[in-house]
């Protein structure tokens, strides 16, 4: 099967792709700074779990063990934007 | 041993740059940095990124490469 064909160059694509979102997007005060930052996070969340998936063979791990990484980049993302939206804007 | 002692100090890097990033972040909502005092957040974001290209270099070496 050619290479271009592979899941994996798929996934490769998808992940460049969500970067150009989040660096020529969200981040360019293109939006109010709530929806650049679930934004940001929420892609940054995504693309870690694609990595692990994809790149790291947890496609193949034991359900277990999958359940645990992928809880992994939900838990920081909902910590990071808890400690976002819990303390007032400074400014 | 070759797996877990690299991702092992990698691990203990990134605990150390998380505690480093909280402290800035506790720091900075009480105003503790401005232009001109600055040497903290600089040497703590440096910190961060050599841990972030030691991962560049670590991942291809572990994950992308194909065992010879």
């Amino acid at each position: 099967m050619s290479v271009l064909r592979e899941r994996v160059t798929m996934v490769w694509l998808g992940l460049v792709v969500l970067t150009c979102v989040t660096t020529w997007g969200l981040s360019k005060d293109l939006f109010i700074p709530a929806v650049g930052v679930i934004g940001i996070f929420s892609i940054a969340a995504i693309k870690v779990s694609y990595v692990m998936l994809d790149f790291m063979e947890l496609r193949y791990a034991p359900i277990p063990v999958r359940s645990a990484f992928q809880a992994w980049p939900v838990i920081v993302a909902a910590m990071i934007l808890g400690f976002w939206f819990a303390t007032p804007s400074l400014t | 041993m070759w797996y877990f002692t690299l991702t092992g100090i990698h691990l203990l890097h990134v605990v150390f740059g998380t505690s480093l990033l909280s402290y800035l972040w506790v720091r900075s909502r009480r105003r503790a940095y401005n232009s001109l005092q600055r040497v903290v957040p600089e040497c703590v974001a440096s910190y961060w990124h050599l841990v972030d290209l030691l991962w560049i270099v670590i991942f291809p070496l572990l994950y992308l490469q194909k065992a010879a």
